[in-house]
């Protein structure tokens, strides 16, 4: 019952508070370009207001119907796995790794709609989805790695529990400065929104929807950045360690509250760069993630 | 129940496909209907294999003969099923019978100009060979099995005669196997001089005591078996042949092989390495086995990537699939000794991805045979939106280019995760394998995006000039193939336990007592998850049982939220930024796709340009059969064809004349026979 119990909590959480993180990002943004800027609530309104629109649909087939809903349901089941505030309440179902492929799994979705929209534009930010996710993953794969180096397991609760037991360590900072590199493009944010790209590639795979399935890939842009938020926080920063799981989960949200401002902040004051920017940016930052791989296999 | 005894069982499969073979060759004449006998020989003698599989599940390993003996040699044709073997009895005969279905319709259409003769009948020798490789237990049967499983797989490579590159792609093919498999022969003729017998436990034994008086020769036996093996596989850097050969078989042909011949490869290094050879030489060859399976994922698949044409494409993950099997199987080589539980899961993972590389592999040759079919071409930047018309194709190849990039809960991620587990596992203690883990994870990415390209240049999109004509489906002979391997990628994903139990049982038959942990104790209690466990505490955990129905539950979630409004749906054209055009003139090509990481991983697999050398050149001219064998006989054949056309000139006279002289000469000869 624990299980449903947390795992539900969990959707909950990320279901319902995801466009109000985004729509402070928004009111951020707007403060510092002298805007007056949209009401926090505004992504409720966006998200409600699409789910009545038309559905319009250039031919595709199932796969481009399907691809927002697969999409949208990876992205939930990794927030079921993402621990927040306590051991992920979907933990007896997947540890690490399983993690990073259903993330991965998403991006797939995205893509086969893409292609399967026949639009040149979404081919082209397929290209550019495979090359983010050829470039970060490795880095959170590795950033994770000295977690489990030092922990000794792959599950993402043992990873929290050895932390919040063992105080911060010299790996793990390091491992946790590349999470924060990459978070940017984890999370799709300038500088590296370049997969949706609206002045170049006119938003990429997802040019040709509209309507609701538009609105469950906004939902999922949003779920997204609070999953990786969370990851960020519970895996590389959980401390202090709090017995009660309801204050513990209010002190992980306000610190994913500052995260997603800290990202708010970097995303309204960089342009957006190339993808072979990106990639060379990438490259070095996986130097650091692999110099905490191996600060952790040397035991500091 | 047991009508026929095992050894029965055995040799009428032996006989089936013989018979089959001889039927194919003497009686071979209309395409399609010795396509369908063949099959039903190749099903008769499956189910014999599958009844004999399971009984060695069931009950322990299986000895038939010896049939006969060749006394001077000391070698006997005997065989010994184990339940390495029986994994392979269960697979190959599959993979060699959904094949032959899928060839019946393929095989009429687009090369109905040969005969089917040939092509049949090699194909059920090929699978004869392959089940005798599998199941000899004598070092000189299992050779000449083997062979004739080269010369017979050579053969349907050269199947198309017509087109010079495909000819020499099967010169290659032989030359290159032939030098390799030049190797294990000496290597079991110097076991042959110690043991004066080709019994695979006289072999065993007589390593053992080699190991100990010369420990240099036993490596250097060891290498030769494995670069015999390692080339029959397609592991880098003695796997060059295969990305020319592969494709130049007809796509059926070349499914057979993908799932049957190169996991052949891995059956040797597996029965080699583990079963031949004394432990001490393990931590040395996992080592190398692991860094070469490493380098030929980065390197093949990398290459992979750059391909445009989807069977040299599919080719190419061969290689780089082999490395996952061979990474795997050489962690639980080096492990075998220093953690006999870890060891035991990495070879089980190493396995476990040579069954499902045996499904989906097969299923994506039969996907670009099928688009190939339909539309005529094997060009990516030529396909396109085939997916339209062939609802069924693109199915099974979204689900197999799914397994292949390991993306859950399809059977390729189970396998990798396993993988994963046992290189990170192992990697904590010994940092090497942490990092050829990493590659692995990292390059899955790769496969992923050349997947991508492949499903999204072939079968999605608008559909490309050479598409518009494609109206229907594949037929029934070639659907039906392409989904029984999607089913049996998404059963041996979602329910792991079946395959490992399965698994898990070869893998104790050749590890014999150095399998010490029973298989609960290695993938935990619970039937539907795979659970590690390091130390007491839980290392790693797999339910896909939890994860898949999460995951339908919120997709039936997030359906449900996309139609709370009820919202109108209307079909429009695609929309192109406003401009008008034609959908032909802004189709992105799939050469395109993902250019700027392709171009930053250009240099991986390298032309090499050889210094020029008179030397070499003379001793290539030498090597170049086509030019001093070949061509030459072939002019010859062309100038006599051409000297006796001269006398055909059309002419009424001249052929009475002809006549005339023929008579004439026929009366001399019959009045000189008659007089004498």
């Amino acid at each position: 019952m624990t299980v449903v119990g947390g795992a539900v909590i969990n959707l909950a959480l990320v279901v319902l508070l995801a466009p109000l993180f985004d729509g402070v990002i928004r009111k951020l943004k707007a403060l510092i370009h002298s805007r007056k800027g949209p009401p926090i609530t505004q992504p409720y309104i966006d998200i409600f207001k699409l789910l009545a629109k038309e559905d319009l649909q250039p031919g595709g087939g199932v796969l481009f119907r399907a691809a927002p809903v697969v999409s949208l349901a990876a992205i939930l089941v990794a927030a079921m796995l993402t621990p927040m505030g306590s051991a992920p309440p979907l933990g007896v179902g997947g540890d690490a790794i399983v993690w990073i492929y259903i993330l991965s799994l998403a991006a797939v979705a995205v893509m086969l709609g893409a292609f399967a929209s026949g639009n040149p534009f979404a081919y082209a930010g397929a290209g550019r989805e495979m090359m983010m996710l050829l470039s970060v993953e490795p880095i959170a794969l590795l950033a994770i790695l000295t977690g489990v180096v030092k922990a000794k397991t792959l599950l993402l609760g043992g990873i929290l529990d050895w932390q919040l037991a063992n105080g911060p360590s010299v790996s793990m900072v390091v491992a946790g400065i590349a999470f924060f590199l990459a978070l940017q493009a984890n999370v799709g944010r300038l500088p590296f929104d370049i997969v949706e790209a609206e002045s170049e590639v006119a938003g990429g795979p997802f040019i040709e929807y509209s309507g609701p399935r538009l609105a469950l890939c906004k939902l999922a842009f949003y779920i997204r950045q609070m999953v990786f938020a969370f990851a960020l926080v519970s895996l590389f920063a959980p401390w202090p360690a709090v017995p009660s799981y309801p204050l513990s989960l209010l002190i992980s949200l306000l610190k994913v509250l500052v995260v997603l401002v800290l990202v708010g902040l970097i995303d309204s004051v960089v342009p957006r760069l190339r993808i072979d920017q990106s990639m060379t940016y990438m490259s070095r930052v996986l130097f650091v993630a692999l110099g905490a791989v191996a600060f952790a296999l040397i035991g500091v | 129940m047991a009508i026929f005894t095992s050894e029965q069982l055995l040799y009428a499969a032996f006989g089936l496909f013989l018979i089959g073979a001889a039927v194919a060759l003497l009686f071979g004449r209309e395409w399609r209907r010795i396509g369908y006998t063949s099959t039903a020989f190749m099903l008769l003698a499956s189910l014999m294999l599958w009844m004999l599989a399971s009984r060695v599940f069931t009950s322990g390993a299986v000895d038939a003969g010896p049939i006969f003996a060749l006394k001077p040699i000391g070698a006997s044709l005997e065989f010994r099923i184990d339940a390495l073997s029986a994994v392979f009895l269960l697979v190959t005969p599959f993979i060699g019978l959904v094949a032959m279905l899928y060839s019946v319709e393929y095989m009429n259409k687009l090369h109905h100009a040969y005969s089917p003769r040939l092509y049949y009948g090699f194909i059920l020798l090929l699978l004869f060979s392959v089940v005798g490789v599998v199941t000899s237990s004598d070092l000189f049967f299992f050779f000449v099995f083997w062979e004739l499983m080269t010369l017979t797989s050579w053969m349907l490579v050269w199947f198309d005669r017509e087109d010079e590159t495909k000819v020499r792609a099967a010169w290659q093919y032989f030359i290159v196997t032939h030098v390799a498999t030049a190797g294990i022969l000496v290597s079991a003729l110097v076991i042959y001089s110690h043991s004066n017998s080709f019994a695979f436990t006289d072999v065993s034994k007589v390593l053992g005591t080699l190991s100990e008086s010369n420990r240099a020769l036993t490596h250097l036996l060891m290498g030769l078996f494995l670069v015999g093996f390692m080339t029959k596989a397609g592991v880098l850097p003695f796997g060059a042949w295969l990305p020319n050969a592969y494709p130049a078989a007809p796509s059926p042909a070349s499914s057979t092989f993908a799932g049957t011949m190169t996991k052949l490869g891995i059956y040797g290094v597996v029965r080699v390495a583990f079963g031949f050879f004394p432990a001490e030489l393990s931590i040395v060859w996992g080592v190398v086995i692991a860094v070469l399976g490493a380098g030929s994922i980065f390197v093949g698949t990398l290459t992979a990537l750059r391909q445009d044409d989807t069977k040299r494409l599919l080719a190419f993950h061969i290689i780089g699939q082999t490395g996952y099997m061979l990474l795997g199987i050489g962690t639980g080589l080096f492990f075998l000794t220093k953690d006999p539980v870890l060891g035991a899961i990495a070879l089980v993972a190493g396995l476990y991805h040579v069954v499902n590389n045996a499904v989906y592999k097969p299923l994506l040759f039969m996907s670009a045979g099928a688009a190939e079919f339909a539309a005529g071409s094997r060009d990516l930047n030529k396909l396109g939106g085939l997916g339209a018309a062939m609802p069924i194709t693109l199915t099974t190849a979204v689900i197999a280019a799914l397994s292949i990039a390991g993306i859950p809960p399809f059977n390729g991620f189970a396998s990798k995760w396993l993988i994963y587990q046992s290189t990170i596992e192992g990697g904590i203690g010994v940092p090497l394998f942490l990092l050829l883990g990493v590659v692995a994870a990292f390059v899955s990415l790769v496969t992923l995006a050349s997947f991508m390209k492949f499903i999204g240049s072939v079968f999605l999109g608008k559909p490309s000039p050479l598409a518009k004509g494609v109206r229907s489906e594949v037929p029934l002979a070639m659907t039906v193939p392409q989904v029984a391997l999607a089913a049996v990628c998404v059963v041996a994903g979602v329910v792991p336990f079946l395959p490992l139990t399965v698994l898990y049982k070869a893998a104790s038959s050749v590890l014999g007592t150095a399998m010490t942990a029973t298989q609960t104790e290695i993938f935990g209690s619970n039937p539907a998850a795979i659970t590690l466990s390091m130390n007491g505490e839980v290392f790693g955990v797999w339910n896909p049982a939890y994860i898949l129905a999460a995951l339908i539950l919120c997709s039936v979630g997030a359906y449900a939220l996309s139609r709370v409004a009820d919202a109108r749906r209307r079909e429009v054209p695609s929309w192109y930024g406003g401009e008008e055009v034609a959908d032909n003139e802004v189709r992105y090509r799939a050469h395109g796709f993902v250019l700027p990481f392709k171009e930053a991983f250009a240099a991986v697999y390298p032309t090499i340009r050889l210094p020029k050398m008179p030397a070499l050149k003379k001793a290539g001219k030498i090597l170049d059969f086509d030019r001093w064998l070949y061509k030459p006989v072939v002019d010859m054949g062309g100038r006599m064809v051409d000297r006796l056309s001269r006398t055909h000139i059309g002419i009424p006279q001249v052929y009475m004349l002809w006549q005339l002289i023929g008579v004439i000469v026929v009366l001399a000869v019959l009045l000189a026979v008659l007089r004498a």
